[in-house]
């Protein structure tokens, strides 16, 4: 029983009441018991250099956000749960003269503090030029994860690589990375000779070979595309339709708020879902994925509601 | 076994039945608020020290007073903040350039947070444009200044100054030309951002320009000088929303 009195707990802390246990079908706590391993999603995008709070004036943030209080948080979380993975789908640089001053150096050092597993690369991270960028991995102890981009002829050759492999209590969860079209957001000088393939051909490839040829349990897809637009141009809602094998986009580039994660049925009606938690580092995702041992079933939830007063 | 324990088994066999082998979502809410009930993690707060010191030291210095919150939105064909910085691109960037321009042009998602109420510091003007963009001059022919009202169409609206304008459907673009005619002239100097200038947020009319001009300054440092000399003035930052950009 001690699962559910640790989940019980869980949800009693970080939902400081506000969730009912009748919001959890009884039938999905007996599934989770003994028989599946817990794998605890977290994500962040677009932080944008905020290592502080925004100030209790902001007009839309006041007294949001903060490098030390998210890791604070990831540390709570990770003295309860044993398998955290957490990640980042982009925009780390440029926002605050943070970025300005010290070119990402502090934010690389933080989440590299904070025990990022994967981030990858947004178009901002091409601002201080791809020199600038590479200039700063010395700093970072996690890889940056993109499939889409090409830096065959850049001095980000080899520095980037296209997706990582982790195991968690022998669950195996491929993560890979796509990434925006640069031309017409980012000007040429600054990404050089990187190329932008069809992020659409290359993640069904990879999340294909993740799933079918490295047997992982989960695939991952950390995109920085943005969540949708209005014309028809690809973004993460596309990407979950237009692929099979992602069970979980976690995205970015569009500072979208969504409460929950979206559901999509991809191209073999199964679903993917797709996170995102605005910006600035004001929220951080979690997704609990429930993984069978016999890897025949699993499903997930996103279980923890916002801190509140009474933590 | 009692009743309540074999009802809960059919309940969780049913459920295994109906989900098997796919995946099953429970629960709905997935984002934690980072907020004031955490306390700061004390080895973060520790590697942040020293770059904070460095920084405020230049950065907290408050540069004007805001009479009034500059929000920062989406999806309005004009805003406070936009109009803001548009004109007082235009008036810096003219005392500068020593001509005339005619209009200026900048971009809502380059405009990067609100502006509070109250003490505006250099380091949130860095927050609102963080980019080391610099103003530039584009001569464009009358046939890409067509393109241009066509993209504001589209796109419902961007920062604009010097200039009011009406978007309608009925609109053709015999009628605009007709409009531009009047004016005299057959070329337009525009007032934008050098990445605007190359065609970022899809502004490709201002690629292949007649002529570019670079005024001399940063975007961002014609903010801070603006405020400097507002303050200086005696004047607070006030907004104002006065229907330069409408849609019929």
């Amino acid at each position: 029983m001690s699962s559910r009195r640790q989940f019980i707990k869980q949800i009693s802390i970080a939902g400081g009441g506000l969730v009912s246990l009748q919001a959890i079908p009884f039938s999905s706590y007996a599934l989770a018991k003994d028989e599946t391993t817990k794998i605890t999603i977290l994500h962040t995008n677009d932080v944008h250099s905020h290592i502080e709070p925004f100030p209790s004036n902001d007009p839309k943030y006041p007294n949001l956000g903060g490098a030390a209080r998210r890791a604070a948080l990831i540390q709570q979380i990770r003295a309860v749960e044993k398998n955290v993975l957490l990640l980042d789908a982009g925009d780390v640089f440029q926002g605050t003269p943070y970025f300005n001053k010290y070119g990402g150096e502090i934010d690389f050092k933080l989440m590299s503090l904070m025990q990022y597993d994967a981030a990858t690369i947004g178009n901002h991270d091409f601002d201080n030029g791809i020199e600038g960028f590479k200039n700063m991995l010395p700093h970072a102890n996690f890889p940056f994860v993109n499939a889409n981009y090409n830096f065959e002829n850049t001095i980000l050759k080899g520095e980037i690589i296209p997706h990582k492999i982790f195991i968690k209590d022998n669950i195996k969860i491929g993560v890979f990375g796509v990434g925006v079209e640069l031309d017409g957001l980012v000007s040429k000088e600054l990404y050089k000779e990187t190329i932008y393939n069809d992020p659409i051909a290359i993640a069904n490839r990879k999340a294909t070979f993740l799933k079918n040829e490295e047997h992982c349990d989960l695939v991952i897809c950390l995109s920085h595309l943005g969540y949708e637009y209005k014309s028809n141009k690809v973004s993460d809602v596309v990407l979950a339709k237009a692929t099979s094998n992602i069970d979980l986009i976690i995205g970015g580039h569009t500072h979208t708020f969504l409460n929950e994660p979206t559901e999509i049925k991809n191209n073999v009606k199964k679903r993917v879902l797709i996170n995102q938690v605005g910006w600035a580092g004001i929220n951080l995702g979690r997704i609990d994925f429930h993984v069978t041992p016999n890897k025949s079933a699993n499903y997930f939830q996103s279980s923890v509601q916002a801190v509140e007063d009474n933590i | 076994m009692n009743k309540l324990f074999t009802y809960l088994l059919i309940t969780t066999l049913s459920f295994l039945l109906a989900c098997s082998p796919s995946t099953k979502y429970v629960g709905k809410n997935s984002t934690i608020a980072v907020d004031s009930t955490l306390s700061d993690n004390q080895q973060t707060t520790y590697l942040i020290k020293p770059y904070k010191e460095k920084l405020d030291a230049e950065m907290n210095t408050v540069l004007v007073i805001s009479a009034e919150e500059f929000p920062k939105e989406k999806g309005k064909p004009e805003t406070k903040l936009g109009n803001l910085v548009a004109d007082l691109s235009l008036e810096i960037a003219t005392q500068l350039y020593g001509d005339s321009i005619d209009f200026c042009l900048l971009n809502f998602g380059g405009l990067r947070t609100s502006l509070p109420k109250g003490e505006i510091t250099k380091g949130k003007i860095f927050e609102l444009m963080p980019f080391e963009n610099e103003l530039v001059v584009i001569t464009i022919t009358e046939g890409k200044l067509i393109e241009l009202i066509k993209y504001l169409k589209l796109v419902g609206g961007q920062p604009i100054s010097g200039f009011e304008i009406i978007l309608s459907d009925k609109t053709t673009d015999e009628e605009l030309k007709q409009l531009f005619s009047e004016t005299g002239t057959s070329e337009f100097k525009i007032l934008t951002s050098d990445y605007l200038a190359g065609g970022g947020d899809k502004m490709n009319f201002f690629l292949n320009p007649i002529k570019t001009e670079k005024v001399g300054i940063k975007l961002r440092d014609a903010i801070i000088q603006y405020c400097i000399q507002e303050n200086a003035k005696g004047n607070q930052l006030t907004g104002k929303l006065d229907g330069r950009i409408t849609f019929e």
